[in-house]
C-alpha cells in the first residue's frame, strides 16, 4: 500500500479521534477528564488510540513522511494523555491516610525520626543550659526586639496578647509561616541531608535561646503555658518534616541496589506521606497557637493541663495509629 | 547530526516513550530558556493575584490579614500545583510558553507528583537564584530540574504547540535511496525554513546534501524541495 491509498482509507478514522480529543478537551473546565465523555465515545477512546499507535508504527516502519509520523504522534500523545489520566484528588484517601497511613510511616522511619528528634532537641537544651550560664549567648540567636518582645508577652504584667479580631490573622501568619519552615526542611533535605540537619538543629538553638531568656526573666509560667498547647502538634510537625528530608538525602547516600536517580524516586514518594501528615499537624497547631494558646480567659494552669493531653494524644496517634486491632 | 547507525544522538531534547500498546511516542523535551519565560510569567501573575488579593480581602477587616495570608502561601507552595492538576499540566506561564508537565512516561502529572516537584522547588532555588535547579537542567538527560528528579516528571513542549510553516510548492520528486525517519525530517526541515534564509546560506546547506543530490548550490536546492514535497505526501497530478 502507498501513502495516498493509506491515507484515504484511515483518514477518516483519525478525523474520528481528533474530534473525539477536542470534544474531551472542550467538554469540563477539567479539560479532557475522561469521564465527562459521553459514554459511547468513551467506549470509543481505546480502540481509535490502539488503531492510530499501530498506523504511528506503520508509518514509521514504512517511512510514509516526516508530517503523518508526526500527527499521528500528536494524536497517540494527546489520546493515551486521555486514556490514561487517573483521578486527581482521591480526598477520602487522604483523610484515611491522615489518620492511619500517616502514622505507620512514621513508625516505619522511626530511625529517622529520632535523628531528627536529636538533632532539634540537643541544641535545644545545650542552648538553654549554655544561655543560662552566659546569658550574651542568647543575643548571638535572638534578635533583639524578640527578646524585647518576650518580656511584654509572657511577664505577669502581660495582658491579652493582641485584640480577638486579629486572631484570624495569627492563624494565617502561623499557617504560612509554620508550614513554610516544614517544607524548606523537607525540600533542602535533598542535599544529601544537610539542609533537613541545619533547619533542625537551627530551630531546636533557637528555641533554646528563648527558653533560656525566658528563665532568666522568671516567666516560666506565662511562657511555657502558652507553648505547651500548640507545641506538640508543631514542634513534631517541624520533626517529621525534617524526617522526611533525611530520608530524601539519605537515599542519595546510600541508594543500596538501585541507581541514586530511582533512589531518590522511590524515596521522594516513600516521604511524601511525612510531609503531608506534618503539614496537616502544622494547621492544627496554628489553630491551637491562634485561638487557644495565646487566650487571656484561660488560666495557665488549664492550659498546662490541656496541653499536656495534646502532647498524649500526639504521641498516642503516632505510636498506635493504624495498627490492626489483632497486634 | 545523525549518528553512523541513523540513530539520533543522545543530546537531543527528544524523550521516547513506549505506551503499553507497544509503540513508541516522541515527547519534546523543554530546555532552560522557555522554563525560565514561563517561570517569570507566573511569578507576575502571581504577583497579580496577591495584589487583587489584597484589594478584595481589605474590604473585610476582621478576616482580610488572615485571608490574605494564607493567599500568600498558597501561591508560594501550591499555585503551580493547583494548575498542573486542573489545567492539566500546564500552569499559566507554562501554557503560555506551549510548555505541559508529565510523567516521564508521558502519563498526565498528579497530585503527589505535583506536590513533590513543587516543593523541591525549594532545593532547587538553593543556594541563590536558581542555581541548583538551572544547573541540574543542565546537566541531566531530560532537562530535569532537582524536583523532576524526584518526582520523575518531565517538562515538554505540547504536541499541539508546535507551528510550522508549510512546504513550499515544488513538482514532488522520489528520493533515490529510501531515507531513514530522521533523514526525511532533515530534508522537511529544511523546507520549511527555505523561505527564512538568505539564497546563499540555503546553497550552503543544500550543498551539504551532494551525495543525496548529485548536485550542488541552486541545484541542490530546488531537488531537495522536490524531495521535501514528495515527502510530505504530495504526488505528481
Amino acid at each position: 500500500m502507498n501513502r495516498e491509498l493509506f491515507e484515504a482509507r484511515y483518514a477518516a478514522l483519525w478525523d474520528q479521534l481528533e474530534a473525539l480529543l477536542s470534544d474531551a478537551r472542550d467538554r469540563s473546565r477539567f479539560r479532557g477528564a475522561k469521564g465527562q465523555l459521553p459514554e459511547e465515545a468513551r467506549a470509543r477512546l481505546p480502540e481509535l488510540h490502539r488503531a492510530v499507535c499501530h498506523h504511528l508504527a506503520l508509518v514509521r516502519q514504512r517511512r510514509y513522511g516526516p508530517d503523518l509520523e508526526e500527527r499521528l504522534n500528536g494524536l497517540a500523545l494527546r489520546a493515551h494523555d486521555l486514556l490514561y489520566s487517573r483521578r486527581r484528588i482521591p480526598l477520602k484517601e487522604a483523610i484515611e491516610f491522615v489518620a492511619l497511613g500517616f502514622p505507620r510511616r512514621v513508625r516505619e522511619e522511626r530511625l529517622l525520626v529520632w535523628l531528627a528528634i536529636a538533632v532539634l532537641v540537643l541544641p535545644a537544651f545545650s542552648m538553654w543550659a549554655a544561655g543560662l550560664a552566659d546569658p550574651d549567648l542568647v543575643a548571638t540567636i535572638v534578635p533583639a526586639e524578640v527578646a524585647g518582645s518576650l518580656a511584654e508577652s509572657f511577664g505577669p504584667q502581660a495582658q491579652r496578647l493582641r485584640p480577638a479580631r486579629s486572631d484570624f490573622a495569627m492563624f494565617g501568619f502561623y499557617v504560612r509561616n509554620n508550614a513554610g519552615i516544614a517544607f524548606r526542611t523537607f525540600a533542602s533535605g535533598l542535599f544529601f541531608g544537610a539542609g533537613a540537619l541545619f533547619f533542625l538543629a537551627y530551630n531546636g538553638l533557637f528555641f533554646g535561646a528563648v527558653a533560656a531568656e525566658i528563665s532568666s526573666l522568671g516567666y516560666e509560667e506565662g511562657f511555657y503555658s502558652f507553648v505547651i498547647g500548640h507545641g506538640s502538634f508543631e514542634i513534631t510537625g517541624i520533626i517529621l518534616a525534617g524526617a522526611a528530608g533525611l530520608r530524601l538525602g539519605l537515599s542519595l547516600l546510600l541508594p543500596g541496589e538501585l541507581s541514586r536517580a530511582e533512589a531518590l524516586r522511590v524515596a521522594a514518594r516513600r516521604s511524601l506521606p511525612l510531609v503531608g501528615g506534618a503539614t496537616v499537624y502544622i494547621v492544627i497547631a496554628a489553630v491551637i497557637e491562634a485561638f487557644w494558646s495565646a487566650s487571656a480567659i484561660v488560666a495557665p494552669s488549664i492550659k498546662l493541663a490541656v496541653g499536656t493531653a495534646l502532647w498524649l494524644a500526639v504521641a498516642a496517634h503516632l505510636l498506635l495509629g493504624g495498627r490492626s486491632r489483632a497486634a | 547530526m545523525l549518528k553512523p547507525d541513523g540513530r539520533q544522538p543522545l543530546a537531543e531534547a527528544v524523550r521516547r516513550v513506549e505506551t503499553p500498546e507497544g509503540v513508541e511516542l516522541t515527547l519534546r523535551t523543554a530546555g532552560v530558556v522557555p522554563r525560565f519565560f514561563a517561570a517569570l510569567l507566573d511569578f507576575g501573575i502571581r504577583f497579580f493575584i496577591y495584589l487583587f488579593g489584597a484589594v478584595l480581602f481589605s474590604g473585610l477587616h476582621t478576616a482580610g490579614p488572615g485571608l490574605f495570608l494564607l493567599l500568600l502561601f498558597t501561591g508560594e507552595w501550591f499555585y503551580p500545583v493547583l494548575f498542573e492538576l486542573f489545567r492539566r499540566g500546564q500552569t499559566p506561564g507554562k501554557a503560555a510558553l506551549g510548555l505541559r508537565v508529565l510523567h516521564d512516561d508521558g502519563t498526565p502529572v498528579t497530585l503527589p507528583s505535583s506536590i513533590l516537584r513543587n516543593l523541591l522547588t525549594f532545593a532547587d532555588f538553593l543556594p541563590l537564584a536558581f542555581l541548583a535547579g538551572i544547573v541540574s537542567i543542565l546537566v541531566t538527560r531530560d532537562f530535569k530540574r532537582l524536583g523532576d528528579l524526584a518526582a520523575g516528571t518531565v517538562v515538554v513542549h505540547d504536541p499541539r504547540a508546535r507551528f510550522r510553516r508549510p512546504v513550499p510548492p515544488a513538482a514532488p520528486e522520489a528520493p533515490p535511496v529510501p531515507l531513514s525517519s530522521p533523514e526525511q525530517q532533515a530534508i522537511v526541515e529544511f523546507a520549511e525554513r527555505l523561505a527564512s534564509w538568505p539564497p546563499e546560506r540555503a546553497r550552503e546547506l543544500a550543498s551539504l546534501a551532494r551525495p543525496l543530490t548529485g548536485a550542488t548550490g541552486t541545484a541542490s536546492v530546488d531537488r531537495l524541495s522536490r524531495f521535501a514535497s514528495w515527502l510530505v505526501g504530495r504526488r505528481a497530478a
